[in-house]
């Protein structure tokens, strides 16, 4: 349903705001602390702005390796077994590029400025 | 309620009180302890700095105590990494000299005392501070020599190590412990499979310091003064010592210089091998790397799960969960050619 103003956005920028604002009043081990806090109050705002492409082409790469209806975390899951087993060793290239682009999602949000270049702007084509 | 930083004053006393009760009972009655500093260095370490005042001599001392004992700890014991201390400090390498260790009879427990040794550790500063200019010039070739004098030490006296699951299969080690912590992390599972496939074939032996990475050392303007954090020590193959100081996750901003964030790998690797007699095989220091993201990558496992389960939470150990992506993604671009 519709909320007021402000959006969910908006309300994370305003706790950011005060925790940024006090900061500069903390020593040593709170101080880190709250450094920390606003980055990860960046992650989740990244993490709610996301459009969906990444968590699809996730989903379309665990379907090539595991058959439809491999999904998430068990989809995953299964994955790192297919791979410790040895049997999808002939795909290991293949496997290279596609947990590549699967890591790319996971760092587009953790902290996009830590991408190389080649993976900055591009989204992936599906 | 946090370890460091709000440190009760009772907590604060009682410390205080346990050290001077541990130095009398060493030095005699007469001896005592003055300028106290709790620091707030090391995540599941207690740090304090202390003067052994006996008559009129004084000597600046620092007290080692582990606080948190995580489940499967990946770290030696205080009393084991004290008898490494002991070992290779008459070695003549650049460790502070290991004082006295802690027993029965003490107020504290699982804690030793070493000499405390003036300088800087932390990174940023070493590597961009211009007052450390010169020992950034130095760092490479003292590094290698470093190194290369412990790994030439008779690994004989550090048997005791032999049983440390790292001295045996450091791979499935730390495989094993990223299943125990949890998460799902096909791209680790990816690079152990390529590690598996490409195992080194060298059998050469040492007593490894097993941490040896930028921010572990200690510097002053003229160059390396002491190498501190042995609780990782362990044997195994001498490359493990020098891919963990160049991995990328070490480089601090200076990715162009994959020693520590420091320099290049020629004057260190040369230093290394006319220290221990014994050239660098490039690709088997690549091999380490390859391992060392996934080693790095299961101490933010390790801190990420202490998080979730409430061991101890905090802002920072809930980004360590997050931080695995970055570490996942450097793993990757390493392993296709793209990092170096």
């Amino acid at each position: 349903m519709t909320q007021d103003a402000p959006s969910i956005d908006e309300l994370l920028v305003t706790v950011r705001e005060f925790v940024q604002e006090i900061t500069p009043q903390l020593d040593g081990r709170d101080r880190y602390h709250a450094q920390c806090a606003v980055y990860l109050l960046d992650i989740v705002r990244r993490e709610l702005g996301a459009d969906g492409t990444d968590a699809t082409a996730e989903q379309a790469m665990l379907a090539r390796y595991l058959g439809d209806g491999a999904a998430g975390a068990a989809g995953l899951a299964a994955l790192a077994a297919e791979i410790r087993s040895g049997r999808l060793d002939a795909r290991s290239d293949e496997l290279l590029a596609d947990l590549t682009r699967q890591v790319v999602g996971k760092v587009r949000i953790t902290r996009p400025d830590q991408l190389h270049p080649m993976h900055r702007e591009s989204r992936p084509a599906e | 309620m946090t370890e460091q930083g709000t440190t009760s004053t009772a907590l604060r006393e009682s410390i205080t009180a346990g050290l001077r009760q541990a130095v009398k009972r060493r030095f005699g009655a007469a001896a005592d302890i003055d300028a106290v500093e709790f620091t707030s260095l090391g995540g599941s370490n207690r740090t304090v700095l202390f003067d052994l005042v006996d008559g009129t001599a004084r000597r600046r001392l620092v007290f080692r105590q582990e606080t948190i004992i995580p489940a499967n700890s990946p770290f030696l014991d205080p009393a084991r990494q004290f008898r490494v201390l002991s070992l290779l400090y008459p070695e003549g390498l650049p460790l502070p000299e290991p004082i006295f260790e802690f027993d029965d009879e003490d107020s504290l427990a699982r804690a030793y005392v070493v000499a405390f040794v003036e300088g800087e550790t932390v990174p940023r500063r070493l590597l961009d501070a211009p007052r450390y200019e010169r020992a950034r010039q130095r760092f490479c070739a003292q590094a290698g020599e470093f190194l290369g004098r412990l790994h030439a030490l008779d690994p004989a006296p550090a048997a005791f190590l032999a049983e440390v699951p790292d001295s045996i299969d450091p791979l499935a080690t730390t495989m094993a412990r990223i299943d125990r912590w949890g998460g799902v992390h096909p791209a680790l599972e990816l690079a152990a499979r390529w590690l598996e496939r490409h195992r080194p074939t060298s059998t050469r032996r040492c007593l490894l310091h097993g941490d040896f990475r930028t921010g572990n050392m200690l510097l002053d303007e003229e160059g390396m003064r002491a190498v501190l954090d042995w609780e990782c020590a362990h044997l195994g193959a001498p490359a493990e010592d020098l891919g963990w100081l160049c991995l990328r996750s070490f480089r601090f901003g200076h990715v162009d210089r994959p020693v520590g964030g420091f320099g290049p790998r020629e004057p260190f690797y040369a230093a290394y091998a006319s220290a221990s007699g014994h050239p660098v095989d490039p690709e088997e220091v690549r091999w380490w790397e390859i391992f060392g993201f996934i080693r790095w990558a299961h101490y933010n496992v390790m801190q990420a799960y202490g998080h979730q389960t409430g061991a101890r939470r905090s802002a920072a150990f809930a980004a360590c969960g997050r931080n695995i992506a970055l570490i996942e993604y450097e793993l990757l671009m390493t392993l296709a050619g793209h990092y170096h």
